[in-house]
Formats: C-alpha cells, sequence, structure tokens
C-alpha cells in the first residue's frame, strides 16, 4: 500500500531536477523498447518458419516408416506405409475439420533438353494436398499429356512457362528408369518454403502412379493438419505403433532445430538489452543517490516531522519506480509501434530474396509482437529500477535526524 | 518582573539527571551534563546561552532525535532514554513532537498548505476532510490564507517561518520545539515570529520551548532557562512583553 502522500511528493520530487531523471528515464525507454523488439522479432522469426514450415512442408504431424526415415534423403520407393487408409482415418477421427493428405516421394530429374536438375518428386492427391497446403490452384492444363507443377525456383531456373513441355526422369518402385519427354509445366508453386520452392516438384496421382509404377494405396508419407497445433500430440500418442515401426513427427519435432538456433538469437538479444538495462540500473542508482545526498536535510526534516525510516525508504523508491514507471511505459509504447509495423508490412531481406541456398531466416518477416512481451519489458524496465533503487533507499533511512539537519548549516 | 513558577500542570517532558557526552575519553565533550528539567503543559520556555552552552543538544533530547549517554528522558509519560528503535523514536517525535528550524526547513516542492498538510498526513490521525479543515484554519490563524498555494521560494523569511510554525502546531503536538526560529530573520519579522508563537500558546495552549541568542526576544519568554557548557546555570519565571504583534 502507497501512501498518497508519499506518492504526491515522490512524483515531485522526480520532476526537480528534470535533465538528470530524463536520462534515467530514456536508458529505462531503450531498455524496455529494445527488449520488445528484439523479442518480437526472434519471435517473429519463430513463427514465420513454424508457419512456413506446416503451411508447406509437413503440416501438424508426418507419419513415416521408421526405416523409411533412415534413408529419407534418397527417397526409396521400397519402404512405404503399409494401410495407409486406416492411418489417415484415425488421423482425420482426433477432431472434425482435420484435413490428411497421404504423398509419395520420389527421386527426380528434370530439364529443358539442355540442362538437368535433380529434384524431390511429390505424388499426391491434388484436391487433398490442396485441402492441407495453402498452395493456390494448381491448374490442371487442357487435353490428356502428363503434367506437373514445380517450385518457383525450378520454374524460374529454367524460364518455364505454363504449358512449356518438360523432361523428367526417375526410378519407379521396382528400380527401372522411366521418362518422359513431353510432359506440360502446369503451373508454378510459391510457398516461401526454400524446400517446396527450389527442390520440388509436384505430380498429380493419376499421372504419378502409373510413372511410378504404384500401386494403389501406396504412399511413404502421411501428413496431417488439425485445427488446433496442440491435436499433434494426440496424434502422437495414438499412432505410435508399439512396435516402433511407425514414427510420428511433430511440427514441433520438425521445427526444434531452427528452433533451438533462434534460442542463440534470443540470447544474444538478451545480452544486448541486459547491458542496456544495467545502464538503466547505473543511471537509477546514481540519479537516487544524487537526489538522496543533495536532500539530506530534507531528508532530515521529514525524519524531525515523524517519518519512519521505513517511510523515507518508500518515499525514496517511489521517486525512482516514478521515473522507471513513465520510462518503462513509453518504451512499451514505443516498442510496441516499432513491432507493431514489421508485425503487419514485414521486414524485408533483399539479399535473402534473390539466395537461392536454403536459408534459417525467410526473405520477409513478420514481428511477432505478443502482450507477454509488452508486460515483460515493461516488468524488466521496473525491476531493474526497483533493484537498483533499493541500496540508495537503504542508504537515506539510516541517516541520522541530527546529522541530516546539520548538512549544509 | 519575576512571578512564581507555575504549582501545577502535567508534566510533558522530563529530564532526570540526564547528560550527552561526545567521544568519551581524553577528548569528550559533555554537551549536556547532569541537567534536571521538568516541562509542563501550557509553558512558554526559552533556552539561552553562548554558542556551544548545549542548547541545541537539549533540544534534541527534547524532541526524541537525541539520547542522553546518562540519566533519564520522559516525553509525554514515556521513557525515551535508550533501547528505541529509529522507528519508535519517529513515532514519538510524529505523536508528540512539533519541530521550527531556524531555516524553516519547508518542503520546496510543496506549497504552504501541503507543508501544513503533510505534516497531518504523516500523524495519521485525522481523515481527510478533518485535515483540509485543520490546514485552513491553521493558515487563517497565521494570517497566511491568501499565501496558502505559494510554494517556499515564493514566500518572504517570516513567511515561511509562520508556514513552518503552522506544520509544527497543526497535529496539537504536546511540545513544540523551536532552534533559534528567528536567526535568519530581522528584527521586525523576529518580532511578529515570537508574538506569532505567544499567541498560538495561548490561544491553543500549545507548549514551546525555543533557544535564541536574542536578549530582547527572550524577553517574550515566561521562563527562562540559562545554559552554560551544559549545564543549567539559572532559572526564571516572569511576565513576559505583551505579544502586540501578529
Amino acid at each position: 500500500m502507497v501512501d498518497g502522500y508519499l506518492f504526491r511528493l515522490a512524483v515531485r520530487n522526480a520532476l526537480r531536477n528534470r535533465r538528470r531523471s530524463l536520462f534515467t528515464l530514456t536508458s529505462i525507454l531503450l531498455g524496455v523498447s529494445l527488449f520488445i523488439v528484439s523479442r518480437s522479432f526472434v519471435d517473429g522469426i519463430d513463427a514465420t518458419l513454424i508457419a512456413i514450415e506446416v503451411d508447406n512442408e509437413s503440416a501438424h504431424v508426418r507419419v513415416v516408416p521408421r526405416d523409411y526415415l533412415a534413408e529419407e534423403d534418397y527417397q526409396p520407393l521400397d519402404k512405404p506405409l503399409t494401410d495407409v487408409s486406416a492411418l489417415a482415418a484415425t488421423l482425420s477421427a482426433i477432431a472434425p475439420g482435420t484435413r490428411v493428405v497421404d504423398r509419395v516421394s520420389f527421386a527426380a530429374e528434370v530439364g529443358d533438353g539442355r540442362r538437368i536438375l535433380r529434384c524431390r518428386g511429390l505424388v499426391v492427391d491434388r484436391d487433398a494436398y490442396r485441402a492441407v497446403f495453402p498452395v493456390g490452384d494448381l491448374p490442371v492444363p487442357m487435353g490428356d499429356e502428363p503434367y506437373l507443377w514445380a517450385g518457383t525456383g525450378i520454374a524460374e531456373t529454367f524460364r518455364w512457362k505454363p504449358g512449356d513441355r518438360i523432361f523428367l526422369k526417375a526410378k519407379t518402385r521396382r528400380g527401372t528408369l522411366n521418362a518422359l519427354d513431353a510432359v506440360r509445366f502446369a503451373g508454378a508453386i510459391a510457398t516461401g518454403h526454400p524446400l517446396v520452392d527450389n527442390y520440388t516438384i509436384v505430380l498429380p496421382r493419376e499421372i504419378g502412379a502409373p510413372f511410378l509404377d504404384l500401386p494403389e494405396g501406396f504412399a511413404t508419407e502421411v501428413l496431417a493438419r488439425f485445427p488446433e497445433p496442440a491435436l499433434a500430440l494426440v496424434a502422437e500418442s495414438r499412432l505410435e505403433a508399439p512396435d516402433g515401426q511407425t514414427v510420428v513427427e511433430t511440427w514441433e519435432e520438425r521445427t526444434r532445430d531452427f528452433r533451438e538456433v533462434n534460442q542463440i538469437r534470443r540470447a544474444a538479444f538478451n545480452i544486448v538489452v541486459g547491458l542496456i538495462l544495467l545502464m538503466a540500473a547505473a543511471g537509477v542508482a546514481n540519479t537516487a543517490l544524487m537526489s538522496a545526498i543533495e536532500r539530506t536535510r530534507e531528508i532530515g526534516t521529514l525524519m524531525a516531522l515523524g517519518l519512519t525510516p521505513a517511510r523515507v525508504r518508500r518515499l525514496m523508491t517511489i521517486e525512482s519506480l516514478v521515473i522507471a514507471f513513465v520510462g518503462a511505459a513509453v518504451g512499451a509504447l514505443i516498442g510496441s509501434l516499432y513491432a507493431h509495423h514489421f508485425a503487419v508490412h514485414g521486414l524485408h531481406f533483399p539479399e535473402l530474396e534473390q539466395a537461392e541456398a536454403i536459408t534459417l531466416v525467410p526473405p520477409v518477416l513478420y514481428f511477432d509482437l505478443r502482450l507477454s512481451t509488452i508486460l515483460q519489458g515493461a516488468a524488466f524496465g521496473l525491476g531493474t529500477a526497483l533493484v537498483a533503487a533499493l541500496w540508495p533507499a537503504f542508504r537515506a533511512s539510516r541517516l541520522s535526524p541530527i546529522e541530516a539537519l546539520r548538512e549544509n548549516d | 518582573m519575576h512571578t512564581e513558577a507555575p504549582a501545577n500542570g502535567d508534566i510533558v517532558v522530563r529530564l532526570e539527571k540526564a547528560s550527552r557526552i561526545y567521544n568519551p575519553g581524553e577528548n569528550e565533550v559533555r554537551a549536556m551534563d547532569a541537567i534536571d528539567l521538568e516541562i509542563r503543559r501550557g509553558e512558554f520556555t526559552a533556552l539561552v546561552g553562548p554558542s556551544g552552552s548545549g542548547k541545541s543538544t537539549l533540544l534534541h533530547c527534547l524532541g526524541c532525535l537525541d539520547a542522553p549517554t546518562a540519566g533519564r528522558v520522559t516525553i509525554a509519560g514515556q521513557d525515551v532514554t535508550q533501547g528505541l528503535t529509529a522507528a519508535q523514536r519517529g513515532e514519538i517525535r510524529n505523536r508528540s513532537i512539533g519541530f521550527i528550524f531556524q531555516s524553516f526547513n519547508l518542503i520546496p516542492v510543496l506549497t504552504a498548505y501541503e507543508n501544513i498538510e503533510f505534516a497531518l498526513q504523516i500523524n495519521g490521525t485525522l481523515n481527510a476532510r478533518q485535515i483540509r479543515e485543520r490546514v485552513d484554519e491553521m493558515l487563517a490563524l497565521l494570517g497566511l490564507t491568501a499565501q496558502r498555494d505559494r510554494r517556499p521560494n515564493q514566500l518572504s523569511g517570516g513567511q515561511q517561518q509562520r508556514v513552518a510554525i503552522g506544520r509544527a502546531l497543526a497535529k496539537r503536538p504536546a511540545l513544540i520545539l523551536a532552534d533559534e526560529p528567528t536567526a535568519n530573520l530581522d528584527r521586525k519579522t523576529s518580532e511578529d515570529i515570537i508574538a506569532l508563537m505567544r499567541r498560538m500558546n495561548e490561544q491553543l495552549g500549545a507548549t514551546f520551548v525555543f533557544s535564541t541568542h536574542d536578549e530582547h526576544l527572550m524577553n517574550h519568554a515566561r521562563r527562562i532557562v540559562r545554559l552554560t557548557d551544559g549545564r543549567i546555570v539559572n532559572e526564571t519565571h516572569h511576565d513576559p512583553a505583551p505579544a502586540s504583534h501578529g
């Protein structure tokens, strides 16, 4: 409980030396705003990368055979899932609105007659694929000719336009080579996911299945997207087979690596923010100490009037907190406005937009501004000021009233 | 003009063989030396003596700002000699003592009204309405109603000391201590201030003890206690000069 009269006096005292208070306030402001901006930036990287992964590559869960997982880089076709329809049914039953797609990954080569690119091929049911991943229309060309879609990076590499005829080669399920030299390019898939955009072609099942000699119900992966991301854990508990032959990867597991890398970024930002708040703490302590020294006689007067040491401590602490509160509030406002701007408009990295390599930072990053971040930032600012003010306040409360009253006599 | 000492009245402060020794040992200073003194309710007492005679030390002990190293001090019936914490001493000052300082010592960021109000808020015995009424009453008694919203730097020295008197008196303490209250004021203003203190003594029954060098001002006191080298060397009671000012 803060006595109102102490609060009023504290506010007026805080305004006495405005330049000094402003300096202290500014350091708190900088620390708090930088905390909010940097935390929103790193959270934005997390959120963006998770969204890109979930929306374009692995949904909320991906179910694969264990022995397939070990050789996934070679995309083998001899280690399929068993009973795909039962898996899909189990996933669909977890929650209304769950969308499921199965797919076949295979190693492919595409080209334009002059150049060849090794890439990943996917065989999917077009409608189911679009239901799980927001990949756009996936236009179907007229006529009976085979067709495929390709990531924008591949399309740009070959400068393909819809309708262009391209070359496709792959090993079938039985290990024999198969090739098509007049596959229509049906359209580009632009997702923002580097693996999909730069290394993936997609064939509709009615074309991919005969091309790879796949039987009915053949799939190497089943993916599901739930109304709530947390349902991935339910799927994991229901589908992990007792014999360990089926592996359920949740979105959290799939994104663990880059989230851990992001933790390093978060730690680095925390160090910078910590240093600024340390400066702020020094400013607060200095302001409080100078204020106590300059007002020694006044503190003696207050004690003579009957203000107890505890109330002197409270008065001095409130003075620091008043300055810190204004600094934290303005810092939270500025930091939030700045972070909000980039949450809406995104922060563009043109050099990454040009890059062909898979990077851990997307070319356009949207900050993730959370209320908890704003509150944490303000709390850090106030907490720093409180800790820094304790010793000067304690020192002031220990003054002897007589000695204090003699000051400047 | 000497009169008899008051025969009755409640004792507000009692000192029994009270001594205050600084730096005990070879270089010790006996600021107060075995002083016996009683201050009764409604008294208007002057402590006089040269510099270093122990006036301020005696006032500090009377005001519970300091404690004697020997002897006993009782304020409003409570033994405050030793063993009290700083907080307990603060509570005694808050409850029973009002201070008037030579340099006024008003809080510079508070107005005249707020300086008086602040003492009552620390005191904590009145509610908000009672505090407003009490401060207004004090400002009227002090003739400072027109200056109520001025800060100390907008007041003259005499006006500042009036506010300080109001601050000390507002909570109706058992004892008001004034350490050289007119030392920073000119002759005319000093007379006004002492006359005001006298008037408050008479109208409100407030008990005043003040220290002064000024022979002219000490004649306003009913009781004069003379100190030399930390000892009471003379004590007189007399009818003071009329409180014609204020």
